[in-house]
């Protein structure tokens, strides 16, 4: 039923979002030479039928719950299994988000160690001297190759951070 | 504790790395020089950044890479050369495009301290071989007497190709529709005779006005090519159309003054080094690449920048 | 021409190190393709200087084997993790990783493998018999031909996905959707930036698809509970059995022929010649709601479409020194740098470079087969380590692999979006496959409807009455109708067993 409720909810959010988009599209500032087929062309046949489409959907959805006669109150309980999935995803996604801002701000070098011990928390494992080896040999091999065998570079962070870096690569 | 200590060490380094500079202000340039650009690895300005990056290493003992930031229309490149620290070693690779970013107000051109312009390319109008227009002056005609008839390709969407063919429009009253494509898919679509004509320079284009395939019908440069004796620029036929695609390095507007004059020194000496001159030759750029100083180059982007505006303008891509 | 193979033969035979060169290029490229960001054109582009201490043919040998190894290199990592290491494969992953998770990876990366040798043999083999001709027929291909080709692609849609058609259709138009994103393509025009310069770029493809792929999977593998257990076993790289090879045959035949053509086209290459390929072997199929499950025409259709595409793109190159793809275009430069121009005159003028060039192809292809088990085999390796360990270092890769490409944190933004989105569609099972196909389509599609549309003076009708045009649109019109017709039935079969509902 919470899946139910769900592709519901997107189906219904994609349709607004299609009508939404269609509005800014209409909003795009007009070219003089391609005026006929301008820069909303495009962009409107796309999400003029994704509105119609997700509009179809959403309907059907609402349908369907009404037919299967199934009452939401059984919506939201958990079951114990699928909470700590959604922990684990959670948490995952919010270590991701973190080491995003990191790798822009202390530089490759810190984030990744820090991100790959902590992110092997996550996920169940016992090893912990393997696991923090693992991460300062991955780190190693990631800056040699990128930053001395290709020459590509990689992010140094910002401030204090930057100087440290900058001995590195 | 784990952050602590890599806070101290961090202060103890930066605190080195602060003093260092100003104690080895002769030693400039003493690491590796990074040269952003907002094209391709492999293309056109990569190739223009390591082939000066040859001579420059032999000559400074630093080596000089390029930074390639692609696509949206150069701004991912300028963010990033605007975040990096003024330290004398980051240049970016500019082009026209910053110029038209500039005049779209996008960007401005007074965040770069110009160092050095190297390039100086030439671009013409060519028709394919069994194109019914056989000189500059019939494919005029044809366009006056049938406004917008005429198709022809062009490189990216308001771009220099855009600008450099509106210019041509304004110039000619004689008006043709630019077509957008990619480099590869224009070169296809005008042999394959889908648009009548496009703009392109003479480097990629000798091949197949070599074999015949393709003829060159005006060159956008002060001079003929002594390559192309016969083809007649667009300035004596009357029209000042001479914008050219140019490769350029710039600095950070603050960058250090003695920097800009070291650097401006080794790129000079690397550009009128052989192996410079050897590969510009080859890829067809040595006609009126001249090299231009900071001061000269400063000019030319003044320029650059009235010209652009105005036909950027009355393209109606000024708001 | 005979005489013209002789000095090539005779080249190779005197330049012993010229194998030496393949084969470090080959592996080179293998391992390019199968890191995550890292893709063909720039495992060329780094080489190219290097090429200055050859000669020009050792120099182009070099790059066209890397582009052959790279070709295939990305799909190891695609079936083996999800993650396509390069744009080419992102179609493979599709329905090589779904087999490798049923336990077949082994299977998997042998049809990868084999469909990637015979793919890539059969694209050279073109090359060598009918590049010029080849290249003048890529000529008539104008923007209303691009358009029907990728319309043809696109409609595929419905019949891709064993779910809803309508999910199906929507998947489809998101990806179309999220291709706008950036600047216009004929305009200039900036379109759902909201005032953010830093969008311009728009969903750049490659960290679009590592996100909707491999960090998709690596959510999906957290929250799954037996994450320690693994997952997929026999990873014994072995190429298909006879028969089986029989059955996937005319699945290889078509799929390399449309490689090859498409390869052959400027301005769309390998990736674009997988996704339609894996389209066409849908609509041609016999059960095309297996797709996406891991059956072995999905492998089949992209790898030796996408090998076969590497020989097309060179056909444009060597024959009118108009490089067919990305890649090809950086070995252009290449080439310049060495003091040769490319164009119609190459095949004359420098016949034993260009001859060079084919056997040498030919050789790669078939290194491509010795090495590429042995990659595969170094990879799985990868696969007993625990998943704790293998999870993040494989979110590291893609993170560092697409800040690598192009410098710009945006990029790597672009990727953890996407990446949280393709997890959502597929909780709410969207199907991928549709999504994908919309994002590699969409953008030749839009483009070349309005280059055509300007060329034609907005004239529909002369727009579609080209007869190329004509017989792909109405092609497409006909498996439009049939894709739903067959889905319709199969709904109508579905709700009548009882099986099938919940």
């Amino acid at each position: 039923m919470a899946h139910r409720l769900l592709d519901l909810a997107f189906a219904v959010f994609l349709c607004g979002l299609s009508i939404f988009l269609w509005v800014v599209a209409d909003g795009f500032p007009e070219s003089r030479r391609f005026a006929q087929a301008d820069a909303d062309y495009w962009p409107k046949i796309i999400f003029g039928t994704m509105a119609l489409i997700a509009a179809i959907l959403a309907i059907r959805s609402v349908r369907d719950m009404r037919r299967s006669g199934l009452s939401a109150a059984g919506a939201f309980t958990m079951s114990p299994d699928f909470r700590n999935s959604a922990l684990r995803i959670g948490g995952m996604g919010a270590l991701v988000l973190v080491y995003f801002v990191a790798f822009q701000h202390l530089g490759f070098i810190l984030a990744t160690f820090a991100f790959l011990v902590l992110a092997s928390f996550v996920l169940p494992y016992r090893n912990n001297l393997t696991r923090v080896l693992f991460a300062a040999g991955f780190t190693a091999v990631l800056v040699l190759f990128f930053t001395q065998a290709l020459e590509l570079p990689l992010p140094r962070g910002t401030g204090i951070f930057y100087d440290l870096n900058v001995l590195f690569y | 504790m784990l952050s602590l200590k890599i806070t101290t060490i961090a202060a103890v380094v930066a605190g080195m790395s602060i003093a260092a500079p100003a104690a080895l202000a002769e030693d400039y340039p003493s690491r590796t020089i990074e040269v952003i650009h907002s094209y391709g690895p492999g293309g056109g300005t990569d190739r223009f950044v390591r082939a000066v990056a040859v001579p420059f290493e032999e000559i400074s003992g630093q080596s000089m890479v390029p930074i390639s930031i692609q696509g949206g229309g150069g701004m991912p490149a300028f963010a990033n050369f605007q975040q990096r620290r003024v330290d004398g070693y980051t240049l970016m690779a500019i082009s026209p495009d910053q110029i038209i970013a500039h005049a779209l107000g996008r960007i401005s051109m007074d965040a770069f301290q110009p160092l050095a312009r190297v390039q100086y390319d030439q671009g013409m109008i060519v028709v394919p071989a069994d194109s019914p227009f056989q000189t500059i002056e019939e494919f005029i005609a044809h366009a006056r007497e049938n406004p917008g008839d005429l198709t022809v390709g062009i490189t990216g969407a308001a771009g220099f190709d855009d600008t450099v063919m509106g210019l041509w429009n304004i110039e000619t009253g004689a008006e043709v529709t630019t077509v957008p494509f990619g480099s590869s898919e224009m070169v296809s679509n005008t042999l394959g005779g889908q648009v009548d004509a496009m703009h392109e320079e003479y480097g990629p284009a000798r091949g197949l006005i070599d074999s015949g395939d393709m003829r060159p019908l005006v060159v956008f440069s002060d001079e003929r090519l002594p390559v192309l004796p016969d083809v007649p620029t667009a300035v004596e036929l009357g029209y000042d159309v001479t914008l050219g695609r140019w490769r350029a390095f710039a600095m950070p507007a603050d960058a250090d003054p003695a920097h800009v004059e070291t650097l401006y020194g080794l790129i000079s000496e690397a550009v009128a080094s052989d192996a410079y001159q050897e590969v510009q030759e080859q890829a067809a750029l040595q006609f009126r690449s001249e090299l231009l100083d900071p001061e000269e180059f400063q000019a030319f982007i003044e320029e650059e920048i009235e010209v652009y505006t105005r036909v950027l303008d009355a393209l109606g891509l000024l708001n | 021409m005979l005489e013209a193979y002789g000095s090539a033969l005779a080249y190779l035979f005197g330049n012993p190190s010229s194998f030496l060169l393949i084969i470090f290029s080959v592996i080179w490229g293998i391992a390019f393709g199968s890191v995550p960001g890292l893709t063909g054109i720039v495992g060329v582009a780094l080489l190219i200087p290097f090429t200055f201490v050859f000669d020009p043919t050792a120099g182009l040998l070099l790059l066209s084997g890397v582009y052959v190894g790279s070709t295939f290199g990305g799909s190891i990592s695609a079936i083996l993790f999800n993650t396509p290491g390069s744009p080419e494969a992102a179609c493979t992953a599709l329905d090589g990783y779904p087999m490798a998770k049923k336990g077949q990876a082994g299977k998997a990366l042998g049809i990868a493998l084999a469909s990637s040798a015979i793919g890539g043999i059969f694209g050279t083999i073109v090359l060598m018999l009918l590049a010029p001709p080849m290249a003048q027929f890529a000529l008539n291909f104008g923007p209303a031909e691009y358009f029907a080709l990728a319309v043809l692609g696109i409609t595929a849609i419905s019949a891709i996905g064993g779910g809803s058609i309508l999910k199906g259709l929507v998947a489809g138009l998101l990806g179309l959707g999220i291709a706008t994103v950036g600047l216009d393509p004929i305009t200039g025009t900036e379109r759902y930036t909201f005032g953010n310069l830093s969008l311009l770029t728009g969903i750049s493809f490659v960290p679009a698809i590592i996100g909707t792929f491999a960090l998709a999977e690596v959510l999906q593998r957290a929250g799954e509970k037996t994450s320690t257990a693994e997952v997929i076993t026999d990873v014994s790289t072995k190429l298909p059995s006879m028969k089986e090879f029989m059955e996937t045959r005319f699945t290889l035949l078509r799929s390399s022929s449309i490689g090859a053509v498409i390869g052959a086209l400027p301005g769309v290459g390998a990736t674009t010649a997988a996704f339609i390929s894996y389209s066409e072997a849908v609509r041609w199929s016999k059960r095309p709601q297996d797709f996406g499950t891991g059956v072995a025409e999905g492998i089949a259709a992209p790898e030796s479409a996408n090998n076969s595409a590497v020989g097309g793109s060179m056909i444009p190159l060597l024959a009118l020194g108009i490089p067919g793809s990305a890649t090809t275009a950086v070995m252009l430069g290449g080439l310049t740098i060495h003091g040769i121009i490319p164009g119609p005159l190459l095949m004359e003028t420098n016949t034993q470079l260009v001859y060079t060039v084919f056997i040498g192809m030919f050789i790669a292809n078939i290194l491509m087969l010795i090495f590429g088990i042995r990659a595969a085999r170094y990879f799985a390796l990868v696969l007993k380590a625990p998943y704790a360990l293998v999870g993040p270092a494989i979110v590291v890769l893609c993170m560092t692999g697409v800040y690598a490409l192009n410098s710009n944190i945006v990029d790597v933004g672009v990727m953890l979006a996407m990446g949280a989105f393709g997890f959502l569609l597929r909780k709410l099972r969207y199907p991928i496959a549709s999504f994908v196909i919309g994002l590699v389509l969409g953008p030749i599609a839009e483009r070349s409807l309005r280059q055509g549309l300007v060329i034609s003076d907005y004239d529909y009708w002369d727009f579609v009455s080209r007869p190329i045009t004509a017989v792909l649109l109405i092609a497409s019109l006909l498996s439009l109708i049939y894709g739903f017709y067959g889905q319709w039935k199969r709904h109508r079969q579905d709700r009548g067993s009882p099986a099938a509902t919940g």
